[in-house]
């Protein structure tokens, strides 16, 4: 008789603890995943889930990510030079641009407009490769504003857009 | 939740408890922190208490700068942030973020506290508990939204905070601090009101730590509080609108709020009430619009419907069994303390929300929500220890289905707030630019601003387009 009573209470433990724990474990599991990252977060300045990649000037401009821009010419990065950009504008590969560049690749005239503000330069050189990849991407607005006042269109001739 | 002496404290469960609340507050904590502070109806207050010479000229600021709005301890507490600031060296970002931080722990631990962790049960329950809490459509923008202030968050802590007075022997202090509390409340945000609502709740279900004395103090403290801000201020909430409100599938805007329901719009205020009041229990509609039926009509209906709904009508059902249940005095539970103040700021929430429906106001009653579903699991699972095998794990397995759904919402919660620190981020490319030029601020202004913005700039958030695609189906958008 005691047995069976004793039986019966270790029965109803287990059966509580099975409950308890289909119950608390899903959220307890989340809340491990994501308080180790708010932690990391936290500590490093990073968390674990869904931390942000290091991205170079060029990609955050394929992103379209103005923040990202404007935070990294504030550090320094320089907005003539070429980056190394992943995937963003050819999948799979890897291609060097500038900023200006794959501002044009986007067709985001505002984002043109953003990097010259921040200090990116159209000169002799680099205007007409820009120019023939903002034709070559149908972005006439963004042709008109790195035209500077020339009506003619450029000669595209032997030009290819790196991506 | 337990009373004193219904089943003995384990310390392994007690440890449990509290390393779960400390992992959610750090969870929490993280995303928070990441948040810049925010441009959008946040830069211009910081930007005016910047120029008040003093904490209390802040406060009389706050009393006559709107002919809408009575918050004089929104930008009171904003110009206490911004000396606390300037005194740590321009660390702007730390003092308004770890205020946002503070916050939000404060939440987590009244939540611990009010659900309880003594045995392995109430553990369980009050992991569900933090899932509901924060998985809940109400809570991400609450979470977001800072003005610099949160004053949504800060409020439903004051409301928290009242619940657990109310728990205590009480005595001189206790009614004291009650009444300060809601003073707090009240005057920061309108929904402050609803602290009040909380104390006579607790009181009629039975708490006693907050007294007649207290409640009375609190009371009077509210007619002042109306009287001052109608009768002398004449600051009175906008009839509609103006932005727009949802109206079944439809957004109304301003103007045809007025064309389609009068002056004042009377039967729409009785829907938007009664849909905010559903939107706690049901997870639609959102601001009064049915976004599910939308999506039907317009041929899809996204996973994260289906995950809301189900999982919200799931935590819907364990509170009314709950709720209908009888104890064993024979009365029904609704008149449990937790779910009684449960129903009675659902209501009153909704008819807060009448003119404006938006989830952070209706936020208050969704965290009561969450306390008061805690409550019923927890109570389920003692209920369930005497069930059959077979019962057992049909059981467990609603249960397990219905966590798993909690915890993938929950986890929805941190990837919205990277979607809102992005935006918060973004909104400071803009400023100071040349576009911006227009903006003429005097020299101490444009230190700010410019602080501002370097913090902002500094702290790198993960882009929409690097997080995963499938994530918006199964979350939704912000």
């Amino acid at each position: 008789m005691g047995g069976a009573v004793v039986g019966g209470r270790l029965m109803r433990r287990r059966g509580a603890l099975v409950l308890a724990c289909a119950l608390g474990l899903p959220p307890a599991t989340g809340a491990l995943v994501f308080g180790l990252s708010g932690a990391t977060d936290l500590a490093m300045g990073q968390p674990l889930v869904w931390a942000a990649p290091s991205v170079t000037l060029a990609e955050a401009v394929a992103m379209r990510d103005r923040s990202e821009i404007a935070g990294q010419i504030l550090l320094g990065a320089d907005p003539n030079i070429r980056y190394r950009m992943r995937d963003y504008l050819s999948a799979g590969r890897v291609v060097m641009v500038t900023p200006l560049e794959a501002a044009v690749a986007t067709g985001d005239i505002g984002l043109v407009e953003s990097l010259m503000e921040q200090g990116a330069t159209v000169d002799d050189t680099t205007r007409r490769p820009l120019r023939c990849f903002a034709i070559r991407r149908n972005a006439d607005a963004i042709d008109q504003l790195l035209a500077d006042g020339a009506t003619e269109a450029p000669s595209c001739d032997g030009i290819r857009p790196p991506w | 939740m337990i009373g004193p002496g219904e089943a003995p404290t384990q310390r392994g469960a007690a440890i449990a408890g509290a390393l779960l609340a400390v992992l959610v507050a750090l969870s929490l904590a993280g995303d928070v922190y990441r948040i810049p502070v925010q441009v959008s109806d946040s830069l211009d207050l910081i930007e005016r208490a910047h120029e008040l010479p003093s904490v209390g000229a802040a406060f009389m600021d706050g009393l006559t700068s709107s002919s809408r709005k009575f918050r004089p301890l929104r930008t009171m507490q904003t110009k206490l942030l911004l000396e606390m600031a300037v005194r740590a060296g321009g660390r702007y970002h730390l003092v308004f973020r770890g205020f946002h931080v503070l916050l939000v722990v404060l939440l987590v631990a009244l939540f611990w506290h009010l659900v309880g962790g003594g045995t392995w049960a109430d553990v369980a329950a009050l992991a569900l508990g933090f899932a509901v809490l924060t998985g809940m459509h109400t809570f991400t923008g609450l979470l977001r939204e800072a003005f610099p202030i949160n004053m949504f968050l800060l409020v439903i802590v004051c409301g928290l905070s009242l619940l657990a007075l109310a728990r205590t022997r009480g005595g001189w202090a206790v009614d004291t601090i009650a009444a300060a509390v809601f003073a707090i409340g009240v005057l920061t945000l309108e929904s402050g009101l609803l602290i009040g609502v909380v104390a006579v709740a607790a009181y009629v279900g039975g708490l006693r730590g907050v007294s007649r004395r207290g409640l009375a103090a609190i009371m009077i403290l509210g007619v002042i509080y109306l009287v001052v801000r109608i009768g002398f201020l004449d600051i009175t909430a906008s009839i509609v609108r103006l932005e727009g409100t949802g109206y079944l599938t439809r957004w109304l805007s301003g103007d045809e709020q007025i064309r389609q329901f009068g002056q004042p719009p009377v039967g729409l205020y009785l829907y938007t009430s009664a849909m905010s009041l559903l939107s706690v229990v049901l997870s639609q509609p959102e601001a009064g619009r049915w976004t599910v039926a939308v999506a039907y009509l317009n041929g899809t209906v996204p996973p994260v419907f289906w995950l809301e709904m189900g999982t919200s009508l799931a935590a819907t059902l364990l509170l009314v069994w709950y709720a209908v249940s009888k104890q064993d005095d024979g009365l029904r539970r609704w008149r449990d303390p937790v779910v009684l103040v449960f129903l009675v700021t659902l209501i009153a929430n909704a008819v807060l929300s009448a003119t404006y429906a938006k989830d952070e106001i209706i936020s208050f009653a969704g965290t009561f929500f969450a306390l008061a579903v805690a409550t019923a699991a927890s109570h389920a699972l003692r209920r369930a220890c005497f069930l059959g095998p077979a019962a057992a794990v049909a059981l467990a397995c609603v249960l397990a289905v219905a966590s798993c759904g909690w915890t993938m919402r929950a986890a929805g919660l941190h990837f919205k707030l990277r979607h809102g620190a992005f935006d918060a981020r973004s909104e400071w490319a803009a400023v100071l630019s040349p576009r911006d030029a227009g903006q003429v601020r005097d020299p101490q202004r444009l230190e700010l601003v410019t602080r501002l913005r370097e913090e902002a700039m500094l702290r790198r958030t993960v882009a929409p387009s690097q997080l995963p695609r499938w994530a918006e189906r199964w979350w939704g958008e912000d």
